[in-house]
């Protein structure tokens, strides 16, 4: 090597030490974190801007609803403290609790609520759920009463109303053409700084109604790299990750492995489902249907796929609704009748966004093998949103695996939204009996005879079975021992004011 | 010069028009409804009412070469509409979110530049030796290592390990290391071959043995002789290399959650915000035309044949 290589080397290397020893952490270290802050770790941005619903999602614990579900995913009260219904289910008064105040000091009233309700029924890309298209009129009352009239009864509009079927904001939070100015609701914790697409800062909000957070700072931080957001776990940089599908299948043996990692599992309202496209041979037919479910064996492939975070779904929709599914109303062990004759290759259509949180493209392999077993020719086409909902719409497709949540608990919100749809989300499957059905349980206000006709409807499901419910989701949470108390709901959002610093 | 100048800049306009329509032109095509995908129509479906009232919103009922010319006249007052999402303003937007990107790519460049020099010089004056072989390897590794897999191997090593740095994020000079190298290693190692080239090409010219013949000392020559001459291919590869940079960074900043622009276009794209694509496109193309020119007028002031070539065209 001629000297001056050499020197060149020297100056090379000199070069990067002296980078690296002025960039180091050992210089300008972050300051260690205040115990008082809880740092949550997010795959995306929890910001949602001024023209959404929101301003900020629901799992900042920023703003509430009128009503919330329990575990058993019934309507319980929250800022609204009781109602009532009455002319049959057309009127719906709800009292609305005393002793909340927003973040800006003023009392909750009825007027607000009013308000809140009428800026979404106003702008209906706010109500894109139609949660509020049967009303008619929305009035305050006195004694902090407001009253919900109808167009036509609805025995679950309480349940309707949960979540993000009523945020309520301050009157002041938002103008005349609905876009939010300042995201002031009633929650345990208030937005203190906002930096888009990096972190969410929130601070306790002293006047809470509710049981006062331990933590006197959240910060959501937006880490979008599922392994970073795994190693920002283990280095302790956050305390928890708490969102829909941030920790992969793949990572949950990895976590738990970890001495100061706890990793817990949260029932949530979400089934998955094998769909047939009913519109198309050879799954028009309800026996080439049942053939393919009767040679799929679930105990076989669910536990292992979803390293366990699935339960295997004996009912259509989820069981936390106790009062409404009905399971063993599907067979799927019947001998199953001759394979049908398919001279095609059949399309088993993925949606891309979620193949990295669920197990999808796994369990697709598994579906195609059985249908190679038997001779049939298949593949997997893997389609972006838009792509993916275009060829829903065309029904190209033969098989899908998708997800549906049972937002409001209430089973009028899985057949209004999938088999008596009336749209592409029923895949093709169009059964006037279950149409009606539908649509006579959705205003039916006998609680008894409502759910004799769901009962009856869960069973022509199982006779026609236009969908194969895989498993039940149970979401999967992270979070280091420095921390406890971290539950979440089965709409997997954290109940924040629970969550304390763990005692050594 | 100032012709050229103002020739160039001139020649922008039919460039972003006709880069921004092309764009615009492919948002089109791609299948889905921008209106049911920003009312997470995959989740739920949303009702009639409200697919129509956001696609009268954002405008989308116009005809698209309406929307396009709607675009295209807000941008002339400089404005670049709202984003679909958020209905906050794009150009606040991208102005709040530049600053990340700029600060990652434009010291991934100076990084990228520096090693590129020093792994260059040191290659050509060991040539074929030990040295000039190891790097030689190093050139390949570097090239073949994917960024994201470099990217969580540094975090292994440089956070978890080792705990010298922090993992992800925007802060201090400490931030930026890791992201830097894992931008700017690849690159480096291309242009260092390329730079080695050069200065070998250079090496070999009457006028260096001249040099030696003077007496002159190598450490004279290299810098006032060598180096200088065999700048121009490296400048020229430069101003395609921060472009290059500026895309590059949107897989880094995705790694290390660091809050740039190459982030907020990903987003944009699986939530069809159009404004978003379009303000983050135009800006893009914007950032590359001006390296280019830059590079142009570089080249201007070290090549002293394109002076004179340009005094004796005129």
């Amino acid at each position: 090597m001629s000297g001056m290589a050499r020197g060149s080397l020297v100056v090379l290397i000199k070069f990067l030490l002296l980078f690296l020893f002025f960039c180091t952490g050992t210089l300008w270290s972050a300051p260690a974190r205040d115990s008082g802050v809880l740092v949550i770790g997010v795959g995306r941005d929890f910001y949602d801007g001024p023209d959404s619903e929101t301003y900020l999602h629901g799992s900042t614990n920023v703003w509430e609803a009128l009503v919330a579900l329990d575990e058993d995913l019934n309507a319980r009260p929250w800022l609204a403290e009781s109602w009532e219904s009455s002319d049959e289910g057309r009127t719906w008064k709800f009292r609305i609790r005393r002793d909340v105040f927003f973040h800006n000091g003023s009392p909750l009233t009825a007027s607000d609520v009013v308000a809140a309700v009428r800026r979404r029924k106003n702008h209906p890309k706010l109500d894109a759920r139609g949660d509020l298209q049967e009303l008619l009129s929305v009035e305050a009352g006195g004694e902090g009463e407001v009253t919900f009239r109808l167009a036509r009864p609805l025995p679950h509009f309480p349940a309707m109303l949960s979540y993000y079927g009523s945020p309520i904001l301050h009157s002041s939070a938002f103008g005349e053409d609905g876009k939010i100015r300042a995201p002031i609701g009633t929650g345990p914790f208030r937005l203190e700084r906002l930096k888009i697409g990096e972190s969410i800062e929130l601070s306790a909000f002293d006047r809470y109604w509710g049981r006062k957070p331990a933590f006197s700072t959240v910060i959501f931080k937006d880490i979008p790299d599922a392994q970073t957001r795994a190693l920002s776990l283990i280095k302790g940089d956050i305390d928890a990750i708490v969102d829909l599908g941030a920790i992969l299948p793949s990572q949950i043996r990895e976590l738990a492995a970890c001495r100061d990692i706890v990793v817990r599992k949260s029932k949530l309202a979400t089934t998955h489902y094998l769909f047939f496209n009913c519109a198309r041979a050879p799954f028009s037919e309800r026996s080439a249907r049942l053939w393919l479910i009767g040679n799929l064996d679930r105990e076989r492939f669910v536990p292992s796929l979803t390293e366990g975070a699935g339960q295997i779904a004996q009912a259509f929709y989820s069981p936390l609704a106790r009062r409404w599914a009905f399971p063993g109303t599907f067979a799927t062990s019947e001998s199953p009748p001759l394979k049908p004759a398919v001279d095609r290759e059949l399309t088993l259509l993925l949606h891309s966004g979620v193949l990295q949180r669920l197990p999808y493209a796994a369990i697709a392999q598994v579906v195609l093998e059985v249908l190679r077993k038997q001779g049939i020719a298949a593949r997997i086409e893997l389609k972006e949103a838009g792509a993916f909902q275009e060829a829903l719409k065309a029904g190209a497709f033969d098989l899908s695996i998708q997800p549906r949540n049972l937002q409001t608990g209430d089973p009028d919100f899985f057949y209004s939204s999938n088999p008596a749809s009336g749209n592409y989300r029923n895949m093709g499957y169009v059964n006037p009996a279950l149409t009606d059905l539908a649509l006579a349980a959705r205003f039916e206000m006998d609680e008894e005879r409502r759910r004799g006709m769901y009962l009856r409807l869960a069973l022509i499901l199982g006779e026609d079975m236009p969908m194969f419910p895989l498993y039940h989701e149970e979401a999967v949470y992270v979070h280091r021992n420095t921390v406890e108390g971290l539950e979440m709901d089965a709409i997997f959002r954290p109940d924040l004011p629970k969550v304390r610093p763990a005692v050594p | 010069m100032l012709k050229a100048v103002i020739s160039r800049l001139l020649s922008l306009i039919p460039l972003l028009l006709g880069v921004t329509l092309l764009t615009f032109s492919l948002l089109q095509l791609a299948p889905g409804d921008p209106a049911e995908i920003l009312l997470k129509g995959y989740e739920e479906a949303p009702t009639r009412e409200a697919l129509q009232a956001l696609r009268s919103s954002i405008g989308l009922n116009d005809p698209p070469h309406v929307q396009y010319a709607k675009w295209l006249g807000r941008v002339v007052r400089g404005d670049l509409g709202v984003s679909f999402r958020t209905g906050e303003p794009v150009a606040a937007r991208i102005a709040q979110r530049i600053p990340a990107t700029l600060e990652l790519a434009g010291t991934a460049f100076a990084f990228m530049v520096l090693l590129a020099m020093a792994l260059g010089l040191a290659g050509a004056l060991a040539r074929d030796g030990t040295l000039d072989h190891l790097l030689r390897a190093w050139s390949i590794l570097a090239v073949s290592v994917p960024g994201f897999w470099l990217g969580l191997l540094l975090m292994l090593v440089f956070s978890i390990h080792l705990d010298l740095l922090p993992l992800s994020g925007r802060g201090g000079p400490s931030h930026l290391l890791l992201p830097v190298i894992t931008l700017a290693t690849g690159v480096s190692a291309t242009y260092g071959r390329i730079f080695r080239a050069a200065l070998i090409e250079v090496l070999h010219q009457d006028y260096i043995k001249l040099a030696h013949a003077k007496g002159l000392s190598r450490f004279e020559i290299i810098f006032r002789h060598v180096l200088k001459n065999a700048l121009l291919p490296l400048v020229t590869l430069s101003g395609v290399s921060l472009g290059n940079l500026l895309g590059g960074s949107v897989i880094v900043e995705t790694i290390f959650s660091w809050p740039g622009v190459g982030k907020m276009a990903v987003e944009a794209i699986l939530n069809r915000d159009y404004p978003v694509i379009l303000g983050y496109v135009l800006m893009m193309a914007l950032i590359f035309t001006a390296c280019s020119l830059l590079v142009d007028l570089l080249h201007h002031f070290l090549d002293p044949r394109m002076r004179t070539s340009g005094r004796n065209a005129s």
